[in-house]
């Protein structure tokens, strides 16, 4: 399985700094759903989709590029759902027997808004995540002075994870050999097996990892070996810069032209 | 080691264990399957306590006190049965590094210490890997690295060859 974490090491965004681009990304984001026009999610997004296809090259997990679709399948539907329920002039009209299903104007430019702005703001944040190894964030975490034992926390589940997942995959296969999965019943009652089977590996392996922490002289603290680059004013100047150009451009157009 | 006994509930692991290892000296243990041999090692290093018995380093009993645990651990390493238990990192070089870094060591001997530890594992062209990409014996040996990247005086290792090829077997015994 190719892990979000690999693909955040081969990243030529991975030497930016950890902290600059988490501010890059909240500002965009935040000027994304400030904004009442089109304008700035739409330039947002670009921007997200530019910086996404630079970090990766549109090159996912497998298991990563379905979670994201999942997400984008609840975003449509909401918008959708948003289109229907807002109230307005009928623009489109789909009859179902004795019940018709209405779009209006004002709910269709909400739900293209509530789109584009959801689109937006996935696409910045997915250029952080797969852009920023694990032990950068914890880096920038310890950066922002954050208590040492959320970075701590951040690490173990981030490995652990994989863990569980890696030997919820052994104990599948071998259930699979063992005909655990033909039929219906076989399969239910493998699966519960199996969920009951990782709560107490899980237990097992987090008792194992305490010894195996102090057995290499853990203090309490996950260093980082390789540092990445520092926050400069750099760094700053483009998030402000970004969210208030965002924020002017929106001002302009609701004032003169709205999109 | 002196009468060392320790139990897990009502359920006795090792009863009166007395043993002496010379230094520079190559020991191995051998015993069944539950025979406590994981158990012992962890007393090594003072992870378990015995509950009647002593462990002795260097002549003098272990202390138990927090300090004094986190230097017999420095000169004391132990590489466990899994490695799994062991990688924390989410690259080879990164967990190799840990613990010269918990030890608040220079970056230059951080560096050369981590150098060193893959040479001796034949882990260098890996150093930048993922460690969720490697093989069992590769984990193994990403383990063992991280063991002798402390430097220690006594290497304690539970099943070392398991999951190492003919190759990196011959050569863990060396």
């Amino acid at each position: 399985m190719l892990a979000i974490d690999e693909v955040a090491n081969a990243s030529p965004a991975r030497s930016w700094p950890p902290l600059g681009k988490l501010m890059l990304a909240l500002a965009l984001l935040i000027a994304s759903l400030a904004s009442s026009s089109l304008v700035a999610p739409l330039i947002v997004l670009i921007i997200g989709m530019a910086l996404l296809s630079y970090s990766t090259a549109f090159r996912f997990p497998r298991i990563i590029t379905l979670a994201i679709l999942d997400g984008l399948a609840v975003v449509a539907v909401g918008a959708l759902i948003i289109a229907v329920v807002t109230p307005g002039a009928p623009m489109y009209s789909l009859p179902l027997g004795p019940w018709a299903i209405v779009l209006t104007d004002a709910g269709v430019d909400r739900a293209v808004l509530v789109l584009l702005r959801s689109l937006a703001g996935i696409s910045v944040m997915l250029f952080f995540a797969t852009s920023t190894p694990i032990p950068h964030l914890a880096h920038a975490m310890r950066s922002l002075r954050l208590p040492r034992e959320i970075s701590e926390l951040v690490i173990l589940v981030y490995r652990y994870t994989f863990l569980v997942l890696e030997q919820s995959e052994r104990m599948f296969i071998a259930a699979q050999c063992r005909l655990g999965t033909r039929g219906l019943k076989n399969s239910l009652r493998t699966f519960s097996r199996i969920a009951v089977g990782m709560f107490t590996h899980s237990i097992d392996t987090a008792e194992r990892a305490q010894t195996a922490l102090y057995c290499r002289d853990f203090r309490g603290d996950f260093p980082s070996y390789r540092e990445p680059a520092p926050l400069n004013a750099i760094w700053i100047l483009v998030p402000v810069s970004s969210f208030l150009t965002l924020f002017l451009a929106d001002r302009v157009l609701l004032s003169g032209v709205v999109l | 080691m002196r009468d060392l006994t320790y139990s897990y509930g009502d359920t006795v692991a090792l009863r009166n264990v007395s043993m002496r290892i010379a230094k520079g000296q190559k020991a191995t243990l051998l015993g069944a399957n539950g025979a406590g041999k994981s158990t012992l090692f962890l007393h090594f290093n003072g992870i378990l306590r015995p509950r009647s018995g002593e462990v002795l380093f260097d002549g003098r009993p272990l202390s138990y006190k927090a300090k004094d645990l986190s230097a017999v651990r420095q000169r004391v390493a132990v590489v466990l049965q899994n490695p799994d238990d062991q990688i924390f990192s989410s690259t080879v070089e990164e967990d190799i590094a840990f613990g010269p870094m918990n030890l608040g060591l220079p970056r230059s001997e951080v560096d050369e210490r981590v150098a060193e530890a893959l040479a001796l594992t034949g882990m260098t062209a890996m150093r930048e890997r993922s460690t969720q990409q490697l093989s069992f014996g590769q984990r193994k040996r990403v383990a063992i690295a991280g063991a002798l990247a402390m430097r220690p005086q006594v290497l304690v290792m539970d099943e070392p060859t398991a999951g190492l090829d003919a190759t990196w077997w011959a050569r863990s015994w060396n």
